[in-house]
């Protein structure tokens, strides 16, 4: 039996499930992750290329493009004489049964806030009080272990989540190490806040070990190497607040792997919120049900560097091995 | 179809040395992975071997029959156990279960390159077949074997007239 290579079957992918990832956009410099289908497009979906990071799989996945279209007319009866677009718009909707740092932030489009460990006897607050004082890293911490004196060690467990980042000294701007977690138009006071960008930052991950003079971190931490100076402290929860005027950007990239062969993929270069803070309730087994996190965003336009063209998403298609081209 | 059949033993037998090397089992002196496909096996044969897999090909039907020509076929995993006579035969449970585990293992990813095995080497067809999750039936229980039934659907593109 001769292999064909123009096989239609082969074109109609048949997927189970979408996975999401997303990529931070520096600011305010404006940078993106870049995506291109040939050189990345078939990576492995437990092991996306830097800087992507993983979302896990997503729910309910829909884009809808909400360009205007509009015509000029001419002639007695208003014929359409020419096409042209205006207000270049895209929207992407999802639910996401993964609940974390990254897919809170995404969904919630504010400041994801960390809420740190705090001292006993202290008046409690919504995005969490007065923080045990952070241990400074020692020489020697690395992405993936965090160095801390003998005595610092014995603050933290096997388990803990834990947030890596610089002492707040009257800074503005966008802070946090390894993505934009929070923008602070006016200083606040250095000395009531020294565990600010700590409470902000993505530079988390979990302890899945102890060694004598080291936390070994289940997860790699965003940002690397990590910066002279920095502290960690232990995180208890995750909490963003509706109301908060802050804009989280992200890069976005969804992959549809199909098992008849093919993977489709959709990077957006620029997305930020369109509405947040309301999740998706799905009933699997009364009275159980999985409550997903609902991401409403908009996608920003971008200038390809091919031709100039406004871009607010690439549609990518890896054809599966024996597909017809067309 | 055949090459389909083909295809779905070959892989599930392959990740079954993978994962599990010792669950084998002995037909006419030779040593095998423990997945037999039933049809293929001699009418007159004995009643299955315990703690093997033993796969049956049921009906087969178009998915979307109007569209393309993507099809799909029953299969039915099954097995059983009387656990360990030095246990007194009291495992046959935990048995069960690492037979269900060993079902879960082979049958992930639910995918698989789909080839052409009648001249006895893999000849790459160009597509694949792929699968639903495992269905796992309600526990059989007959003294003094323990047994259950596993249906997955395979989806498959026919060998013929594949364009």
């Amino acid at each position: 039996m001769s292999i064909s290579y123009a096989k239609r079957s082969q074109m109609a992918p048949a997927a189970r499930a979408v996975r999401a990832y997303v990529a931070p956009v520096g600011r305010p410099s404006g940078q993106i992750a870049a995506f291109d289908p040939a050189a990345q497009g078939q990576f492995d979906l437990d092991s996306p290329p830097t800087p992507w990071l993983d979302l896990g799989w997503v729910e309910n996945f829909q884009r809808t493009a909400a360009t205007q279209y509009e015509a000029l007319r001419s002639g007695p009866v208003g014929n359409i004489t020419v096409q042209y677009r205006t207000q270049p718009e895209a929207r992407l909707e999802f639910d996401l049964p993964a609940w974390g740092k990254l897919q809170m932030a995404l969904t919630g489009g504010t400041q994801l806030m960390n809420v740190l460990a705090t001292l006993p006897q202290k008046a409690p607050q919504g995005s969490g009080g007065p923080a045990i004082p952070a241990s400074p890293l020692q020489s020697g911490s690395t992405y993936t272990s965090l160095a801390l004196t003998n005595d610092q060690l014995g603050l933290f467990d096997v388990g803990d989540l834990v947030a890596v980042d610089a002492d707040y000294t009257g800074q503005t701007g966008y802070l946090g190490a390894g993505a934009p977690a929070a923008y602070l138009a006016s200083p606040l006071n250095p000395s009531s806040n020294v565990d600010y960008i700590r409470r902000v930052t993505f530079n988390i991950s979990r302890v899945a070990a102890k060694t004598s003079s080291a936390l070994t971190l289940a997860q790699p931490l965003l940002a690397a190497p990590l910066a002279p100076g920095m502290s960690v402290q232990r995180v208890m929860a995750f909490v963003d607040r509706e109301g908060s005027s802050f804009f989280q950007e992200w890069s976005g990239l969804f992959v549809v792997p199909a098992d008849s062969g093919g993977r489709a993929c959709f990077y957006y270069p620029r997305l930020q919120i369109a509405a947040g803070g309301h999740e998706t309730r799905q009933d699997f087994a009364a009275p159980l049900f999985s409550h997903m996190l609902h991401a409403s965003l908009h996608a920003l336009p971008t200038s390809d560097v091919n031709d100039g063209e406004t871009v607010l998403c690439y549609r990518s298609y890896l054809p599966a091995q024996c597909a017809a081209a067309y | 179809m055949q090459a389909t059949k083909d295809t779905f033993y070959i892989s599930l037998r392959d990740r079954l040395v993978a994962v599990d090397p010792g669950r084998t089992i002995v037909i006419d002196g030779a040593t095998r992975p423990a997945i037999v496909v039933a049809e293929n096996e001699p009418p007159g044969g004995g009643p299955p071997l315990c703690d093997a897999f033993y796969l049956h090909w049921g009906g087969a039907h178009s998915v979307v029959p109007a569209a393309g020509t993507l099809m799909e076929m029953e299969c039915v995993i099954s097995y059983r156990t009387k656990g360990t006579d030095a246990n007194g035969n009291l495992d046959r449970g935990r048995d069960l279960t690492g037979l269900d585990n060993d079902v879960l293992a082979i049958c992930a990813p639910p995918r698989a390159e789909k080839c052409d095995y009648s001249t006895g080497a893999a000849v790459d067809l160009g597509s694949t077949i792929f699968w639903a999750q495992p269905v796992f039936s309600a526990l059989v229980n007959a003294p003094p074997y323990l047994g259950r039934e596993v249906s997955v659907t395979v989806f498959f593109y026919p060998e013929v007239n594949q364009t």
